[in-house]
């Protein structure tokens, strides 16, 4: 009980204490999606949301757009793809997009349908009566 | 995935309609063939040769029976692109090619992918109505 002992300040929190992967998620969100359009476009509390059954084209830097109708959105992060399906000289084309690309600059909604699909994954329209038409860059069959 | 006995559509004008691949060529035995890849095949289908058929078209016409060699245009079997995209056709197909990697046929009917550019077959991109 002799000596004193030391206390030291404590030291400051890291990042004002926030959670280490939310922290470096947000980075990367700032980093890929600055105006957060992306973000919104397919953000689930949008009402204005890309939705499968929409008929989507996806503006490019450095490539022509690519048209198509949405069969399913993945949202995971910064992963997030969406699955365009059209037909290309009467061949099914399926192309899957991750949409936070930096080559990516928006997504246009062309289209919307009247009266939505069931189901948020559409895969079991391929191949059937309920099948995607040519879709050109205007939207029409 | 294209291998031994795999039948593939053939969208161009020489003469035959379904293929079947019988090896893949410079790829290791258990490999596949994806686009681009040279494949060897035997022509399975073929449209019956006519006499309104004159010129170049015609010298070039294959029968069913014949060995030739291909090169994958398109495959069922999804792409990974450099830049994430995935990428997935109907279908397989392929166009015919010579000794030289030239077609052999004088027109491609349906759209190709853009990863034969790299392979060097600037020929059937620039023959095929779209290119994905």
């Amino acid at each position: 009980m002799g000596e004193k002992m030391i206390v030291y300040e404590p030291l400051p929190k890291l990042r004002n204490g926030k959670n280490l992967m939310q922290y470096i998620q947000e980075a990367q969100y700032e980093k890929f999606d600055k105006n957060g359009n992306k973000r919104k476009s397919i953000s689930l509390s949008n009402p204005e949301r890309i939705r499968a059954d929409d008929i989507v084209t996806v503006v490019y830097k450095n490539q022509k757009p690519v048209t198509g109708q949405v069969l399913m959105v993945k949202r995971s992060g910064l992963n997030s793809t969406i699955l365009l399906r059209n037909k290309i000289t009467g061949l099914g084309v399926e192309m899957n997009i991750p949409i936070y690309h930096p080559n990516i600059i928006r997504l246009d909604v062309i289209r919307r349908p009247i009266k939505y699909k069931p189901r948020n994954r559409h895969y079991y329209i391929r191949n059937s009566r309920l099948d995607v038409g040519e879709i050109g860059a205007n939207g029409k069959n | 995935m294209i291998y031994l006995k795999t039948l593939i559509k053939v969208i161009d004008n020489s003469g035959a309609e379904m293929v079947e691949c019988i090896k893949v060529l410079r790829k290791n035995p258990m490999n596949c063939a994806h686009v681009g890849d040279k494949i060897v095949v035997v022509v399975q289908e073929a449209k019956p040769l006519s006499s309104q058929i004159t010129g170049a078209s015609a010298s070039n016409r294959v029968k069913r029976g014949d060995i030739c060699r291909a090169v994958v245009v398109r495959t069922k079997y999804p792409i990974q692109r450099d830049d994430g995209t995935v990428i997935r056709f109907d279908d397989n197909a392929c166009v015919l090619i010579n000794q030289k990697d030239e077609p052999i046929g004088t027109r491609v009917s349906s759209v190709v992918a853009r990863e034969l550019r790299k392979k060097n077959f600037a020929k059937v991109i620039s023959l095929a109505p779209r290119v994905v």
